[in-house]
């Protein structure tokens, strides 16, 4: 129960800087649940991770996941609740006066700023995530293969997934 | 405010904003903006492509998980508390029950070494697919020097010195913005 708690204020914390989305927490998530607190083993939040990569729904519920192996189905839904209801009441509360701030000094240099903010915390978290899981060099050709392949094709990750599996079984990863 | 852009349509209730999103959360595979696009657009209509564009590009502009953020949005616009929360329970609940289904088969076999290289292998093409999305939104970037400096530098922050997310938003933010000020004023 109390690591629960742990997490969750944790998650409360990570929410309100979570530029990018969900994909860019991933870093401070293994930092935090596996590095510094020893919740998981370094192999569960990987192991997780794909799960909930394979699994329909948004990128969060990888957060549910880790709550869910510290606490069950409730540490599942505390977990989901701490990470998302502070952006989105946050979300909330700027829509309603987003397009009043339309064409305004202040939206624009934000937008400037947080999009490419965006972009290189959700491209160096793929990188440091696959870092944390600790690849041999064919894992790290298969992380380069992916990439190459899910930024320059159309090809659905569910197939890119599967390929990634079916080379883990050759256990040279 | 509407999210309809004006079309001549009754409000949709609670109920159906939650199978709306529940659906959305279900056939959701590898990020769900792509099939948030296609189902909430093109098949629902329950917004125009302009109010689709301004409620995802407000969440990719704020903090936390983008899709749920929108989702929350739409829900509000529509039936208020009560529509956030049937579209957050739905675009949230299905998924998640399903994959603690998944999860929890899985963890009777996490110690076969068959299932682990697996999952290893899996979790790498995800990692992958990661790095792919944040090239993808690189795209927008094209010709913009101190768009482009900025994402460097928070990739660089993030992947290789691994400072903690909150100083890395603490860095990049007012730096960003003292470097897109400047760039506006030499240009005027």
């Amino acid at each position: 129960m109390t690591t629960l708690v742990a997490y969750c204020k944790a998650l409360l914390g990570l929410s309100l800087v979570a530029v990018g989305g969900a994909n860019a927490v991933l870093p401070e998530l293994h930092a935090i649940a596996v590095d510094r607190q020893r919740w998981l083993s370094a192999t569960d939040f990987a192991q997780l991770f794909a799960i909930a990569q394979a699994a329909p729904g948004p990128n969060v519920l990888v957060v549910a996941l880790i709550g869910w192996k510290l606490a069950g189905v409730g540490g599942a839904l505390a977990s989901i609740v701490a990470m998302c209801a502070p952006p989105a009441l946050l979300a909330y509360a700027v829509s309603r006066v987003w397009t009043r701030f339309a064409h305004t000094r202040t939206r624009l240099v934000l937008a400037a700023v947080l999009a490419p903010l965006a972009v290189g915390l959700v491209t160096g978290s793929g990188v440091a995530v696959a870092t944390t899981i600790g690849p041999t060099t064919v894992g790290i050709a298969v992380v380069c293969i992916a990439t190459l392949v899910a930024w320059r094709t159309k090809l659905s990750p569910i197939v890119l997934l599967l390929a990634g599996a079916a080379a883990g079984l050759s256990g040279l990863l | 405010m509407t999210t309809d852009g004006g079309d001549a349509r009754p409000p949709l209730r609670p109920l159906t904003i939650f199978l709306g999103f529940a659906h959305l959360g279900l056939v959701s595979f590898g990020g769900a903006i792509a099939w948030a696009r296609r189902l909430l657009v093109d098949e629902k209509r329950w917004l125009t492509p302009a109010a689709f564009n301004e409620v995802i590009g407000l969440g990719q502009v704020l903090p936390g998980p983008n899709v749920v953020n929108a989702s929350v949005v739409i829900g509000a616009r529509e039936a208020g508390p009560l529509g956030a929360l049937a579209a957050f329970c739905g675009i949230m609940l299905p998924p998640l029950a399903l994959v603690l289904v998944v999860a929890t088969i899985f963890a009777h076999f996490g110690d076969n070494v068959v299932v682990r290289n697996a999952l290893r292998g899996s979790a790498l093409a995800g990692a992958g697919l990661i790095a792919a999305t944040g090239l993808r939104m690189a795209a927008n970037l094209r010709g913009n020097v101190v768009g482009i400096g900025l994402a460097v530098l928070a990739f660089a922050l993030l992947a290789i010195v691994r400072l903690p997310l909150a100083s890395i938003v603490a860095i990049c933010v007012p730096v960003g913005c003292a470097a897109v000020l400047l760039r506006a004023r030499r240009a005027a």
